[in-house]
């Protein structure tokens, strides 16, 4: 199948001087984000998920690599062209109590983008527009003047959404945006977003620590370790069979809501994160990993295309 | 409930416990009338949403409820003692011995200037009349028992320098080495990566196993429950809405709520379009009469909204507070 590319992620590296020496935060990273299709990005806290997904908003700038976005260069952008590049990419954030600035009413919060970039010259047209985001996203065009906190997390991660959708960009990249939610709320802005997805034909950068809903939003998924990307492949293969020993790891140690599937002696996955200031040799995973052996100590695995998909392992799972 | 688990004697009985909050001049009850029994040897879970008065209803047990709180009516009994009746020394004399808790985030429970070998030392000698000596040994032994590599290294390590799950190690470590009779676990790997968090299950259900400890698991994790307990409470809004075996609830849920939350979480194995449960849990300040799921559920009908149900035996120990009691079946959410 062809599809588009949105997005050609090509070598990424971030490094990050500290006072305990450099954090190697994203160690080379290729991929693509095809239009229309929800990527997720999964790994546990300091894979470096949410690091490149500022870099690829150009937020913080790379170390090295190269980014093109809508068949342009973002890396070699000057302000005023990154500026333009920018409508076209939005962020949702994980936190919707510090994401959003107290002392502005939400009508204000979500014409913001609107009035940065001028796109009215008539205030009652800005206004229009707002309301009638606010009523695509569930929150009653009525409350335009309310301030954030009288809002719930879940209205706010709302109003959030309405925010990022009013200059109708091609790429929303969602930083855990429903981690910090309960899950009846969780369920309603998922859905939510699913269906803003197929509205406007959105393509998604999800960024996310929970597989069940990365499984529920993405189509493709990229797992990474510690800086690397250790498969990219789509959903429904990834989940039914995961290449990648760190993937399969990752799917049996989350908790499943049935008992039924309680298995008392499962395999579990031994030791703890690396230090990404001084990260393994060869294969990072090689420390954790069961079926380690010689080479994967000292040879670094390659991206390969695997099962319709890519992985990178020495010895990718049957 | 077979007839042998029947007998097995009860530890701990929470009876009709309503706890308030005195804010502002408001009397505001986090915890209203909620009856939990936990057995010898079990692990019972409360599962709820935020604001559903699961962790007052465990600080309310272990006397660590704020300045503006207090239990207002109900028993607490710890087999033949009413904790509710003890001064705060007396609570803390029993609760030290019988109860331990361990809480989410263990940065905040450890003290960030005190090696974590001699935080764990001093709890052990504040129980048991041994030599400084003797308890470290102790505390080596437990460290190993609890997973921690190089356990006479990390004795003399501070909290800062040990990552999140050593750190909640050390925690359930020190919870452990009195053994108490009760392990009240306030959601214990939340803050945990998940291949972490699988690690401290494993230990939790081991140490379980080998030591008999019965635990009350805290939690609003739906996974955590069914890898874990052997009954559930489901709380909304201050009351305890299900009570059920786990293999029971997960199979036939009967309360509207306990079946929305299902239908509303993401499963690994499945893409099927998410129940969405309408509204939001009501504020403390604003219970709704009658069933305080009333306003957000799609059987409700004008007595769910006048007249508070009760908690109704449905059979084998099932009991569900609801006019109607469903099935997974028998109800409609949006999504």
């Amino acid at each position: 199948m062809d599809r588009e590319i949105l997005m050609q992620v090509k070598g990424i590296v971030k490094e990050f001087k500290t006072g305990g020496g450099i954090v190697h935060a994203v160690s080379g990273v290729d991929l693509n984000i095809y239009t229309g299709e929800t990527l997720a990005l999964v790994g546990e806290s300091g894979c470096g998920k949410s690091t490149l997904g500022k870099v690829l908003m150009r937020l913080i700038p790379s170390t090295a690599g190269e980014i093109l976005f809508d068949g342009e260069n973002l890396s070699g952008m000057n302000k005023a062209q990154l500026r333009e590049a920018r409508k076209k990419m939005q962020l949702i954030f994980q936190d919707p109590y510090a994401s959003l600035d107290p002392r502005m009413n939400v009508g204000k919060i979500i014409s913001e983008p609107l009035r940065a970039y001028k796109v009215y010259k008539n205030k009652d047209e800005e206004e229009e527009r707002v309301r009638a985001l606010m009523d695509r996203v569930g929150i009653r065009p009525e409350f335009y003047n309310r301030y954030p906190h009288q809002f719930s997390g879940g209205q706010r991660q709302r109003v959030g959404i309405a925010r990022a959708l009013a200059l109708n960009p091609k790429l929303i990249v969602c930083d855990e945006p429903v981690s910090a939610l309960d899950v009846s709320i969780q369920a309603q802005i998922l859905n939510l977003l699913h269906d803003l997805q197929d509205e406007f034909g959105l393509t998604y950068l999800f960024i996310s620590h929970d597989l069940g809903v990365v499984r529920y939003i993405s189509s493709r998924v990229c797992v990474m370790f510690l800086g690397r990307v250790c498969e990219i492949r789509d959903t429904e293969t990834l989940y039914s069979r995961p290449l990648h020993p760190y993937t399969k790891f990752l799917l049996e140690s989350t908790p499943q809501p049935n008992p039924e599937r309680r298995k008392e002696d499962k395999e579990l996955l031994s030791g703890e994160i690396p230090s990404p200031i001084n990260p393994p040799s060869g294969c990072r995973f090689h420390p954790r990993c069961p079926y380690a052996q010689e080479i994967c100590k000292q040879e670094q695995p390659g991206l390969k295309p695997c099962d319709g998909g890519m992985c990178a392992c020495h010895f990718p799972l049957e | 409930m077979s007839q042998q688990e029947k007998d097995i004697p009860v530890l701990l009985h929470i009876d009709n416990l309503k706890t308030v909050i005195k804010s502002k001049g408001e009397k505001l009850v986090p915890v209203d009338g909620v009856e939990i029994a936990i057995r010898e040897k079990e692990t019972v879970g409360i599962v709820g949403e935020s604001g559903c008065g699961k962790s007052m209803t465990a600080m309310s047990v272990m006397g660590l409820l704020p300045g503006n709180a207090y239990i207002e009516d109900g028993q607490i009994m710890l087999k033949d003692t009413d904790l509710t009746k003890l001064t705060q020394k007396e609570l803390r004399k029993v609760t030290g011995d019988k109860i331990s808790i361990i809480f989410q985030e263990p940065m905040t429970s450890l003290n960030p200037v005190v090696k974590v070998g001699k935080q764990v030392r001093e709890a052990i000698l504040l129980h048991e009349k041994i030599s400084k000596g003797e308890a470290a040994q102790r505390v080596i032994n437990i460290f190993r028992q609890v997973g921690i590599p190089e356990p006479e290294r990390r004795y003399h390590a501070y909290p800062h320098q040990l990552s999140g799950g050593l750190r909640q190690r050390v925690m359930i470590g020190m919870a452990m080495v009195c053994n108490p009779d009760l392990l009240i676990a306030d959601e214990p790997t939340t803050a945990l990566d998940v291949t972490i968090e699988a690690q401290i299950l494993h230990l939790m259900r081991r140490l379980q196993k080998e030591k008999g400890t019965s635990i009350l698991m805290i939690t609003h994790n739906l996974g955590v429950v069914a890898e874990l307990c052997d009954r559930v409470y489901v709380m909304y809004a201050g009351k305890v809405v299900e009570e059920s075996e786990v293999y029971e609830l997960f199979r036939n849920p009967m309360h509207p709520y306990s079946i929305g939350l299902l239908g509303a979480l993401p499963k690994i194995d499945s893409k099927q379009r998410l129940d969405s449960i309408e509204g939001m849990v009501p504020s403390l300040k604003d219970m709704p009469s009658g069933c305080r799921f009333a306003p957000r559920c799609p059987m409700a009908s004008e007595r769910c909204k006048s007249e508070e149900p009760p908690l109704t035996d449905m059979g084998n120990g099932h009991k569900v507070r609801c006019f109607t009691p469903c099935s997974k079946e028998g109800i409609r959410y949006g999504s």
